[in-house]
């Protein structure tokens, strides 16, 4: 069975961009496009790896990160977002957080290998 | 019979009377001639008929030699002898003086006190008189003497009072001085106090022992205590509000503080720390030490309400983070689809479009280079840019970044080499991702500036001497000009002959570069020669364990 993917991203054109990049390698992406959507699709599919992005209607990244440490849900997640201060990385981490991408410093080939080397950790 | 016996009792007693006589004659007799005082009896003509003993023995003259002259002959001062005799036979007193001056024999002359009594008969005329004479000589020089002294010990005493006037004048001067001075003193204690109190800011001044001297209304204000009571009060022992509490941790800590008050004196700059007030205030407490000669007298604490400082940060500091991500998520939706297009993602593409799609995609890379360029500027000058210090071999950081860097060198034909030290365990206290990134700067520029067919050599040397580590770049390429070196380092420059090239370069990456290697306590510098080539520079100083929790702190 193919490896789960769950994007949680509200920009429309990456997020395609990546989900054609990811299906490409072989797996199954759905995506949300807020926090509110984000969680209810965790529940649902039961994603491998969740790919998460921060600045987003209606419930951000934190938020859902906050939820999941609240339900324990231990899915790893990988932020993939265009904001990133230390202080927000930092907290990230002690969220759960297994990595910080910013989009303009990794293209969808290198997200997709920080991808394999999360899921086959 | 009775004429015999009146005959027999006259002559017995004319015998009486001639024997009284001559007894009493005898009595005068013996008393002139021991008296000791010159004793002359003188007529009414003035002339000396007898003359004493001691007479004789004062003047020199013999009785024989003298009676018969008057007596002017043996004083001096003729005129006033003349008036004085008129006075003696004018029988007004019975006893006359005088002060004359008598010659002896031998012509010495003496001062004399001349006392003359006169003689008087039955019916009142004068018939004569005695004169006496005393040699006065000793008691004037006595007097002399006396009044010599007197004079002197008189003079003596007018130059001891002139004294003790210029004196009283000088310490009235002084005391007029002091007192202005004491004015003087007075107003600008009184201008300390109106300025203390006044002032803006919270003061608090604690004595030498740590004490609280005072504080001013604004003060009073911040900590919401009562000043009044806490005077005298150790700083340990300050007790109020929690704010209070919170303050007087921090002061401890301060090196203004410490007990060795010669060393506190050597601290210059002002120690600052942030305090929350708890309602949403915050306040800059720093301390600096009162100095007197070369000891701390006491310590001024100021407390600076910087709630507004702060506010205006976070919402700098909201802005920048709003304004990257802003600016990203378009130049990031650019990068991807010019990516995907150029690897044939999305597609077959021809040669040409190809071409002028990884054209724009490069011109896209710069613009999100400068974004962050930005970012860490701002973050810089915020102070908030190291965040990660860790005990790291620079060797582990330069040498995968030359691997990394050989397939593109090769690509524009330029040789690239690493040369190091062969020493291995030399550790250094950094941030490894702002050190790699300073390192990539270097190596970058050196690539962008150097021609095809030139060289490149990375460096990593250990200096014993300054304990540090020195890592360089050196390049066979375009160098900077002379007259622009001096500003290579600084915001937005970028040399003259560079902007000519068009190559990238937001000209922050030197000036964040400068930053990165100063904050950890390196140097960074260059050597340049235009058209001959390049060499920058920079150090690290080698750091123990116990170095490197210090170097942590300090962040």
């Amino acid at each position: 069975m193919s490896k789960k993917i769950l994007i949680i991203d509200d920009d429309e054109i990456l997020v395609d961009l990546l989900r054609n990049k990811l299906e490409e390698s072989g797996f199954a992406v759905f995506i949300a496009h807020n926090g509110v959507e984000g969680l209810k699709a965790i529940k649902k599919e039961n994603p491998d790896i969740i790919l998460l992005d921060i600045v987003m209607p209606e419930m951000g990244g934190f938020e859902v990160m906050e939820e999941l440490q609240k339900e324990g849900i231990q899915i790893p997640i990988i932020i993939v977002s265009n904001s990133g201060q230390p202080v927000e990385i930092d907290l990230a981490q002690k969220l759960g957080a297994k990595d910080w991408l910013i989009k303009t410093d990794f293209d969808p080939k290198e997200v997709l290998e920080k991808v394999i080397k999360q899921i086959n950790k | 019979m009775k004429t015999m016996n009146q005959e027999r009792t006259k002559s017995e007693e004319l015998a009486t009377i001639k024997e009284d006589l001559s007894g009493a004659k005898k009595y005068i007799d013996d008393l002139t001639n021991f008296l000791p005082v010159s004793f002359l009896v003188v007529n009414p003509l003035h002339i000396i008929l007898e003359a004493n003993p001691f007479f004789v023995n004062i003047s020199g003259y013999e009785e024989m030699d003298v009676v018969g002259f008057d007596i002017e002959e043996f004083f001096l001062e003729k005129k006033e002898l003349k008036l004085f005799k008129k006075k003696i036979l004018s029988g007004r007193s019975d006893k006359n003086e005088i002060e004359l001056t008598f010659t002896k024999k031998n012509g010495e002359q003496f001062p004399a006190f001349v006392s003359a009594f006169v003689r008087k008969d039955k019916k009142g005329k004068v018939f004569g008189y005695f004169l006496t004479i005393t040699d006065i000589t000793d008691s004037k020089k006595f007097n002399e003497r006396i009044e010599e002294i007197v004079s002197q010990k008189t003079k003596e005493l007018e130059s001891k009072n002139r004294e003790i006037a210029e004196s009283r004048l000088a310490l009235m001067n002084i005391l007029e001085e002091t007192d202005e001075a004491w004015k003087n003193a007075e107003e600008e204690k009184e201008k300390t106090i109106s300025i203390i109190a006044n002032f803006t800011d919270g003061l608090l001044v604690f004595d030498k022992n740590d004490c609280l001297n005072m504080g001013n209304p604004k003060a009073e204000k911040f900590l919401r205590t009562n000043i009044n009571n806490l005077i005298g009060t150790h700083l340990k022992d300050l007790n109020g509000s929690s704010l209070v509490k919170s303050i007087v941790e921090v002061l401890l800590k301060n090196e203004a503080f410490k007990k060795d008050k010669k060393s506190v004196a050597k601290v210059k700059a002002a120690h600052r720390e942030e305090v929350k007030t708890g309602d949403g205030q915050t306040l800059e407490v720093s301390a600096v030490p009162i100095i007197a000669g070369k000891t701390s007298i006491g310590t001024l604490v100021s407390l600076h309400d910087i709630t507004r400082e702060k506010m205006i940060e976070a919402m700098k500091s909201e802005f920048v983070s709003i304004a990257a991500h802003q600016l990203r998520t378009p130049l990031s939706g650019i990068k991807w689809t010019l990516k995907m297009l150029i690897d044939g993602d999305l597609g077959k593409i021809s040669k040409d479009q190809k071409e002028i799609l990884e054209k724009t995609y490069v011109s896209n890379e710069r613009m999100i280079s400068l974004v962050n360029d930005l970012l860490n500027v701002t973050r810089i000058e915020e102070g908030r840019y190291i965040h990660k210090p860790e005990m790291v071999n620079i060797l582990d950081i330069v040498e995968p970044l030359v691997e990394s860097y050989k397939a593109e060198a090769e690509r524009k034909g330029i040789k690239l080499n690493l040369e190091t030290t062969k020493k291995r365990n030399l550790n250094v206290a950094a941030d490894i991702e702002k050190i790699t990134l300073v390192a990539q700067n270097l190596l970058e520029n050196a690539l962008k500036y150097t021609p095809k067919g030139g060289k490149i050599t990375f460096f990593v040397k250990h200096k014993v001497k300054a304990n540090k580590i020195e890592v360089s770049v050196k390049d066979s390429g375009v160098g900077v000009p002379k007259d622009q070196q001096a500003r290579l380092f600084t915001k937005f420059f970028r040399a003259a002959n560079v902007m000519r090239m068009e190559t990238e370069g937001s000209g922050l990456g030197l000036f964040i570069c400068k930053n990165i290697i100063e904050s950890h306590g390196g140097e960074i510098w260059f050597d340049s020669e235009e058209n001959k080539g390049s060499t920058f520079y920079f150090t690290l100083p080698i750091v123990t364990e116990k170095e490197f929790e210090e170097f942590k702190k300090k962040l």
